[in-house]
């Protein structure tokens, strides 16, 4: 307790969400991997917390102590120059093809399922529509055995990818209230435009699946069919801190003073 | 005398930090506090931009960071203290001598009177 009777280890959670305003200014424009951000938050808001308790144990007023503590920290445009200078080449062009592509986890407020949704289904089928074209170009003739038994994992994988990346768009999104129907509108939305592109590519004959698809390969679809909840549940399950932690940054609103 | 700050101390940053950091490990707010204490009251060093500094020194192999697994008494996240390598050790040493004679060429030139 300081003499103004304010203990400055009992953070006032409206004060605690003005300092990660702050650190979030200097790391959200960041060009480098998500958890590289998060480990800069946590050590950015580390000290800007220790810098804030000092100020609010000398002068007794939380406001004034958070004035001061930001004014102590610097500006957050000059920090982003400077950490951004930091970044090695290879981060930051995975940031940038992160940006282009949107491969994130991560939907804009403003962009609604149905848009956000098509512009996936664009990225796909370009990335499936150049490799059609390089093996057509090349005269290749993939193995069918491999690609049978390939595809169903790699499908899978796709929607087991889609799954995760519908639930976290949405958390992200932040309507609470119709969460689970967006959950399960963007999920449908993209499986049907996986559903498109597989029947594009076996029209076109470069996945051969049910001239080979044997007991073999139907067990192996089993299998990763009950595998896919199991590691969805898993993955959730590891990384639910920081999923939950991303969210929280995320809906930081950093246009408030 | 008027503080030390912004651009005087651009480019020297880091090689200070590794010097603080010969003294022994240490994380952000420390070193911060030691370079403000060496430094007796007349850097003025803005608190944020030590960060990029470690970072750049932490990437080129110099300093290394561990997790505090249990800051004593704090609350919040755990922290990185940082510690010199042996090639930080090396590249201390070479920035000192080249300091040295930079302060000796510069130092004969600017301290020298008419």
């Amino acid at each position: 307790m300081n003499p103004n009777g304010i203990n400055p280890d009992a953070m006032n959670p409206e004060i605690e969400r003005q300092l990660k305003i702050t650190v979030e200014r200097a790391v959200r424009p960041l060009k480098t991997w998500d958890n590289r951000k998060y480990e800069i938050r946590r050590e950015l808001l580390g000290h800007l917390t220790a810098i804030y308790q000092e100020e609010l144990t000398r002068c007794g007023d939380e406001h004034a102590a958070l004035s001061v503590a930001r004014s102590r920290f610097g500006a957050t445009e000059e920090l982003t120059q400077e950490l951004q200078r930091g970044v090695p080449r290879i981060p930051r062009w995975a940031a940038w093809l992160n940006e282009v592509f949107r491969i994130d986890v991560a939907i804009s407020p403003r962009q609604n399922a149905w848009r956000w949704t098509m512009f996936w289904f664009c990225e796909l089928f370009f990335l499936f529509g150049a490799c059609d074209l390089v093996v057509i170009l090349k005269g290749m003739n993939p193995w069918p055995m491999i690609v049978t038994l390939l595809t169903p994992l790699v499908m899978l994988t796709l929607i087991a990818y889609v799954v995760l990346e519908g639930t976290f768009g949405a958390i992200l999104n932040g309507s609470e209230d119709r969460i689970y129907w967006r959950i399960i509108r963007c999920t449908c939305y993209k499986l049907g435009a996986l559903g498109f592109i597989y029947k594009l590519l076996l029209s076109s004959q470069m996945i051969p699946l049910w001239e080979r698809f044997g007991a073999r390969e139907a067990l192996l679809v089993v299998l990763s069919t009950v595998m896919l909840p199991v590691v969805f549940l898993i993955v959730m399950w590891a990384g639910r801190k920081e999923f939950s932690s991303q969210v929280e940054w995320a809906r930081l609103d950093l246009s408030e003073e | 005398m008027k503080p030390i700050a912004g651009d005087l101390l651009r480019g020297h940053v880091e090689t200070m930090v590794l010097s603080v950091l010969q003294r022994g490990e240490g994380h952000g707010l420390e070193i911060l506090r030691r370079l403000e204490d060496a430094g007796c009251g007349l850097l003025r060093l803005k608190e944020g931009s030590l960060y990029p500094a470690l970072y750049r020194l932490e990437a080129a192999g110099l300093i290394i960071a561990r997790t505090e697994k249990d800051p004593a008494g704090k609350r919040g996240a755990p922290r990185r203290v940082y510690e010199l390598t042996k090639k930080g050790h090396k590249a201390l040493s070479q920035a000192r001598n080249e300091w040295t004679e930079f302060v000796r060429v510069v130092g004969g030139i600017v301290g020298a009177t008419a």
